[in-house]
């Protein structure tokens, strides 16, 4: 990938946090192909490579954080050729939603389809109240994608979520709030400092134990069996870990 | 009639009610290992008996002032024993969860670490005002146990229970009622007789059938194919029962129902 | 459609594009009897799957009172297999409703009890008045849920709330059903009909072929992560093929209001 690529997500960083900013302004931070392409590099980059970044806040430039699909791209295409378009939004995805390193998204501006969809997808939501909310994929014709089938019931509950989709409404910053969509208001123009003070927080946690965390409720909580399977496996690893590091290996 | 069966916990046994109240003496620790072996025997005892017909799970003072199941150095870096260690808390889970009778924890102040999965794993919450709800396991560099990672997201929500357990944050009562951990609040000192009220509820329900709804929630219905199974192999069988008929029998005739448990 | 004289028990009636399904034998506070259920399924299976014009169903009862569950003068002894038979019956009718290609409104006044809760919880959007009274009420009478309520109970009010509701059987009102997210919208009693159409009018504005898609997925496709990139994978791209996609885009970009054809 060329580095000119890598300008359509830009990463900051505040000390352990790193503030992956999604910037297309002239498009509202589309989630175009090269904004895939973009985030997936950096996402790849900051999960698995970057050993300084502990937590990563995903934001968008220019007051707005990300409009969803860029309707210029929607061109028609053969089916087979349209599945395989899917595969980077669902590296975004599953990078978002169960990387080792925990994701705070800052929303100001719109979240709307797509937008939506990785918002859902992160840990934590700071917004605005100011903020619009919408899953307007039904309006263009589509069904929504990008994992939120899986991720809006979860935070909101199934009947909310179907609501949500069916009439693509749009929700303001308090009733996103009062719903459980996001986690936590800012005032206007201060959700990325309010989102890297919360990943700060999760950045001192742990980092074997976040990691493990994030993938039990990412993939192995999807039946109660699987859950007690994961706190079996993942927690005796980590309980073993632990015993190495404060007793028994070190005299 | 009350058995003290350590000076982990005891139970008492009132009609029908059975009352498990943890104890936590006055060490700093909380909840630990042995009470979680006594738990799992204590759940073992009062499925299998027939006079029990709901189990109330309280503590004395705190609900848990924190803890874990399977904390504890000895048996370091075997990976085999500790698997085994952590399998003491799944099972717990498995028996609140699966076993006949509905649990109705009774919380007043603390429920940290281990005390909130006894509580998210419980059908009814009922707590009194000041109570307060923690997962701390992960700053501990552990993961949250007693199948927490299913329950708590079950009942509050994915982006609650992630906000909760990431960051480790206190939860007070009224946030826990309105995210729906907590079914009822009632003032300060009185989740216990709330809790045993709510409990004498059930003397009035078909005990054989609370069993079966038990038995079917347990994988929870997360497809709609594990729904209409549940209710496909279930109900033909409830439909058997004498309770049933009675159930029936008695709305029929305007009299309340006497159930006999089968 | 005219409505037949030997089956007055669930009525169809139009609203240009919406069909209102009303339970109506009022007199038994539209009890969900055998004779009822058959009807309701044939009825509701031609409005969704037989060549119907209608794009949206609105389910409500007559005399003001939804449905007040099973008849329980029915509740006889029987095989477990004439039984396991008779609840296919009700089976069919939740899974077209949850999983039929049109939308499904419910307006309840009065009472939603036992299997009248079921087909509240099988609904997309519940518009509630507010002294409505609920109950799963099945465990009172020695029954496990059905029509469908293991599932959408759960998915309406969370796993946790559907558990205590089943267990206990409680009583709750409109109020309540809002609260815990049984109940979309909540109005005065008396006003739950001409709610209920104004969220029809909003729902068949909507494309139909996404919408029907979008049940579809919502019914059986996003129970896991993998699931849900399953759904998307399989049905978007048919969609983005679709007359329905192109018009919506071309009136986005020429900033009117769009015309759908479900093609």
């Amino acid at each position: 990938m060329s580095d000119s690529l890598l300008d359509f997500a830009p990463v900051t960083r505040h000390g352990r946090v790193c503030v992956v900013t999604m910037s297309y302004p002239e498009r509202r931070n589309a989630f175009s192909t090269p904004m895939r392409e973009s985030l997936v590099a950096r996402l790849e980059h900051l999960m698995f490579e970057d050993v300084e970044c502990r937590a990563v806040v995903l934001t968008g430039a220019a007051g707005t954080f990300c409009a969803g699909g860029d309707l210029s791209e929607m061109k028609e295409r053969p089916i087979v050729d349209g599945r395989q378009v899917f595969d980077l939004a669902r590296a975004v995805v599953r990078l978002l939603a169960t990387g080792p390193k925990p994701v705070v998204a800052a929303v100001e501006g719109h979240a709307f389809g797509a937008g939506l969809s990785l918002a859902c997808a992160t840990d934590y939501i700071v917004a605005t109240p100011a903020t619009k909310f919408c899953a307007a994929f039904l309006k263009v014709g589509l069904i929504p994608d990008t994992g939120i089938f899986w991720t809006l019931p979860k935070r909101v509950g199934a009947s909310k979520a179907r609501e949500l989709m069916m009439l693509a409404t749009e929700v303001g910053g308090e009733e996103a709030l009062r719903i459980g969509l996001v986690n936590q208001l800012a005032d206007q123009g201060a959700a990325v400092a309010a989102a890297v003070k919360v990943a700060e927080a999760m950045a001192r946690q742990p980092r074997e134990a976040l990691a493990y965390l994030r993938v039990a409720l990412g993939q192995g909580s999807e039946t109660p069996d699987g859950a007690l399977r994961a706190e079996v496996d993942y927690g005796a690893a980590l309980r073993r870990d632990r015993l190495i590091q404060t007793s028994s290996f070190q005299g | 009639m009350t058995h003290r069966t350590n000076d982990l916990l005891t139970v008492a046994l009132d009609g029908p009610v059975a009352v498990v109240t943890l104890l936590y003496g006055a060490g700093p620790d909380g909840l630990g290992r042995p009470h979680a072996e006594a738990l799992v025997r204590t759940f073992h005892a009062l499925n299998t008996d027939p006079s029990c017909r709901v189990i109330v799970l309280t503590g004395e003072g705190d609900f848990c002032p924190g803890g874990d199941f399977s904390g504890g150095a000895d048996g370091a870096g075997d990976l085999l024993a500790l698997r085994g260690r952590l399998g003491t808390a799944t099972t717990l889970f498995r028996d609140i969860r699966r076993g006949p009778q509905p649990v109705i924890a009774a919380v007043e102040g603390k429920a940290f670490g281990a005390g909130l999965a006894l509580v998210a794993a419980s059908d009814f919450v009922v707590a009194g005002e000041g109570a307060s709800f923690r997962s701390d396991a992960l700053g501990a560099g552990l993961l949250p146990e007693g199948g927490l990672l299913w329950s708590l997201p079950e009942k509050i929500g994915d982006a609650k229970a992630r906000e909760l357990m990431l960051l480790g944050r206190i939860m007070g009562a009224d946030e826990a009622r309105r995210c729906g951990l907590v079914s009822e609040i009632v003032p300060a000192g009185g989740a216990l007789g709330a809790a045993l009220a709510l409990a004498r509820r059930f003397e009035s329900l078909p005990f054989v059938t609370v069993a079966l709804v038990k038995g079917a929630l347990f994988n929870g219905a997360v497809t709609m194919a594990d729904g209409e199974r549940m209710e496909l192999d279930l109900n033909p069988l409830a439909r058997q029962a004498v309770d049933h008929l009675e159930a029936v029998a008695a709305f029929l005739e305007k009299r309340k129902p006497s159930f006999v448990g089968n | 459609m005219a409505v037949s004289a030997l089956d007055e028990s669930v009525l169809v009636e139009r609203d240009g594009p919406i069909a209102i399904l009303t339970l109506n034998n009022p007199a038994r506070r539209n009890a969900f009897a055998l004779p009822v259920r058959q009807a309701f399924l044939v009825r509701l299976r031609e409005l969704m799957v037989v060549e119907d014009p209608c794009r949206a169903i609105v389910v409500t009862g007559s005399g003001n009172c939804f449905c007040s569950g099973g008849d329980i003068s029915e509740m006889k002894q029987r095989t477990p297999l004439e039984f396991r038979q008779r609840n296919q019956l009700v089976l069919d009718i939740y899974k077209l409703m949850v999983s039929g290609p049109k939308p499904v409104v419910a307006a309840v006044e009065g009472f939603a009890i036992g299997a009248g809760l079921s087909l509240a919880a099988a609904s997309d959007y519940v518009v509630t008045a507010d002294n409505a009274r609920y109950s799963a009420g099945f465990v009172k009478v020695g029954l496990l849920p059905d029509t469908g309520l293991f599932w959408t109970l759960s998915q309406k009010v969370g796993a946790g709330r559907a558990r205590e509701l089943i267990l206990l059987a409680s009583d709750f009102d409109g109020r309540k059903a809002h609260e815990i997210g049984l109940a979309n919208q909540l109005v005065g009693a008396g006003q739950t009909l001409p709610a209920a159409l104004e969220v029809a009018r909003r729902l068949i504005a909507m494309p139909p072929l996404a919408m029907a898609m979008m049940k579809a997925a919502l019914a059986d496709g996003c129970a896991t992560l993998e699931r849900a990139y399953e759904t998307e994978i399989n049905l978007q791209p048919i969609l983005r093929r679709s007359a329905d996609h192109k018009e919506a885009v071309k009136a986005f970009l020429e900033k009117r209001k769009p015309v759908f054809t479900g093609e």
